[in-house]
């Protein structure tokens, strides 16, 4: 390595560590679907957070004079068979998708690399018991695990997100644990055991950043499958109750009045398909710009 | 390679016990009294004694567990809390339309998804490759149940081809059976179709870089050769594990297939047990399919290890 590359003080850290970060960009926005993807999470975003105050109308407002009124001027997208405007209620459903997702993925991800960490660091028992648990885990399909616990709890959406987050959780643990396997026996590894580090600290300090590419990928792909997931559930009529909006719930509503009013059942649909293809195209995007040799693998 | 084999069956086994005991626990999870939960609050205490006494609610755990285990390993699944019919003979019945309906999904998506992705790969940067690849990316993002509202709208009420609903067993009616059942495993196909044509579009893409290929090549071998002879074989081993992630993936999408097109397969046994708080059927059907997810990813696993020979010497 020559004298001039090697980073001399802090400014020329933080200057290498902004010109790395405006090549992260680069390469992630390089992609049109990439950009197109964020922007879609953006607006996914700033819908659900403003949904009160952008929406034209009360989703939850019943006037059955207006029931199944086709897309007008003024309801954009017609008005269901209580008479709520549809697209006020497709604004609130993204408040119900981004909730679930994220913390269905959030719980997934914690538990999943705590498992992960144990099972990969210290083998033996731990390693058995933990793999063979998440296999139990990973041969029950999600949506019949949702299923299975709705009939035990009841079908709120408290137990949704409970649900999709076990459900979610094996494929972190595996992960973090191929990762774990793949680094243990690397000479930094062996040279901080050597220093006298603690099984903690070469844990946390060492191992997990190096997983941060491939666990970033991961939890824009799997935001992606609980929001897929949550749709099917709430389709099913399991989730939110009414007279709250859920897109699976609203396609389902929708799905009597398909001949005369197919937007009620279409709208929802599309929604959940572009916010969907959005986070995979994202993830797509953040694995190429993160670590193009995980190409393969996710 | 019979060590393989052996370790697997044991932690297959092992894995369906856990699940057995899994499910076994969910009756004794439910928050409050779940003879109650099923008869109601106005249920006469002889009906609740009944029930608890069918249940074997008053003897202890470990004693349920082992009856209950003798009794699912012969087979006997006990009746159906609700409707009263015997349990193995609803399964043994709506098991076989769900796996007809999901192996033609499979099979489909197999003959057209390996194809499409050696073409993109193959093709690669070409409209083609982008028309197929936008699709399959799409093809992974669409909600099947809303491709099956999609489906019905558009080739049930207004083009009139296909039957909206319904199900007939093609030793009945073939002509009919055929006609209701495209819809249903065209729906259930796209997942995977798309899933496909991205692997193997990228593993196709790694092994085309490689030097034995160029090799190939430049021995003067034609392109359709290389990649039958070659190239192929070394994109299967990913395909193969997709596979056995998939079965999990074909089998809960079967509950949303099922509800939108009516058919009595297993999915929708589930979900009406579900609702109606059969927690029996609930119970059998959850270990059923983690039986059958399990077996098949045990064959996935065999013969991943006899096409890597890498993975048969771990």
């Amino acid at each position: 390595m020559s004298e001039a590359n090697v980073p001399h003080n802090n400014l020329e850290i933080a200057e290498h560590s902004f010109s790395e970060f405006r090549r992260f960009i680069r390469v992630f926005l390089s992609r049109k679907v990439v950009a197109f993807g964020t922007f879609i999470i953006l607006i996914l975003i700033f819908n659900a957070i403003f949904a009160p105050v952008i929406t034209p109308y009360d989703p939850y407002k019943v006037d059955t004079k207006k029931a199944l009124q086709q897309p007008s001027m003024e309801h954009f997208l017609g008005t269901d068979q209580l008479g709520r405007d549809t697209l006020s209620r497709l604004i609130y459903g993204s408040q119900v998708s981004l909730q679930v997702g994220i913390i269905a993925v959030v719980v997934a991800a914690t538990i999943g690399m705590f498992l992960g960490l144990v099972a990969g660091y210290f083998g033996g028992w731990p390693d058995r018991i933990i793999m063979r648990l998440m296999d139990a885990l990973m041969a029950i399909p999600s949506i019949m695990l949702a299923l299975a616990i709705t009939a035990m709890l009841g079908g709120g959406i408290r137990n949704v997100m409970i649900a999709l987050g076990i459900t979610l959780t094996p494929v972190y643990c595996r992960i973090i644990f191929g990762q774990i396997l793949s680094i243990k026996e690397s000479d930094y590894i062996m040279a901080a055991i050597a220093a006298g580090a603690s099984n903690l600290r070469v844990m946390f300090l060492h191992i997990l950043p190096n997983c941060f590419p491939i666990l970033i990928v991961l939890i824009t792909i799997n935001l992606g499958i609980a929001i897929l997931t949550e749709a099917g559930l709430s389709f099913l009529g399991i989730g939110i109750s009414p007279p709250g909006a859920a897109w699976g719930a609203m396609v389902s509503d929708g799905y009597r009045y398909l001949l005369t009013n197919p937007f009620l059942s279409f709208a929802p649909g599309v929604c959940i398909m572009l916010v969907v293809w959005s986070f995979n195209m994202v993830g797509d995007g953040l694995r190429d710009a993160l670590d193009p040799r995980l190409r393969g693998t996710l | 390679m019979t060590v393989y084999i052996l370790r697997r069956i044991i932690e297959a086994l092992v894995v369906v016990l856990i699940v057995s005991f899994l499910s076994f626990m969910m009756i004794h999870l439910i928050p409050g009294d779940p003879v109650i939960a099923v008869l109601g609050l106005e249920a006469k205490q002889a009906e609740i004694d009944a029930l608890r006494t069918q249940l074997l609610l008053d003897k202890p755990i470990s004693v349920q567990y082992g009856h209950w285990i003798s009794k699912f390993v012969r087979g006997e699944f006990g009746k159906s809390i609700i409707t009263k019919e015997n349990i193995t003979s609803l399964i043994v019945k709506r098991l076989p339309v769900t796996a007809y309906i999901g192996l033609l999904s499979l099979f489909l998506s197999v003959l057209l998804g390996i194809p499409a992705g050696i073409i993109t790969a193959v093709r690669r940067g070409t409209f083609l490759d982008t028309v197929i690849t936008s699709i399959a990316n799409i093809g992974i993002s669409i909600p099947v149940f809303w491709l099956g509202i999609l489906g019905i709208y558009t080739f049930g009420l207004r083009l009139g081809w296909f039957p909206i609903q319904g199900y007939t067993s093609p030793f009945e009616n073939f002509w009919l059976s055929l006609k209701q059942i495209i819809m249903p495993v065209l729906c259930s196909s796209v997942a995977f179709l798309a899933v496909l044509v991205r692997q193997t579009r990228s593993s196709m893409l790694e092994v085309i870089r490689q030097d034995y290929i160029r090799t190939a090549f430049s021995k003067g071998l034609k392109e359709g050769l290389i990649v039958r002879r070659h190239a192929l074989k070394n994109c299967l081993i990913p395909i193969v594990t997709l596979l056995g992630l998939h079965i999990r993936v074909l089998i809960g999408g079967s509950v949303l297939i099922e509800t939108v097109f009516n058919i009595p397969g297993i999915g929708r046994l589930l979900v009406g047990a579900v609702f109606d708080k059969d927690f029996v059927v609930v119970q059998i059907v959850s270990v059923v399919i983690a039986l059958i997810v399990t077996l098949t990813n045990l064959v996935v696993d065999i013969s991943y290890g006899w096409l890597d020979p890498k993975i048969r010497y771990e």
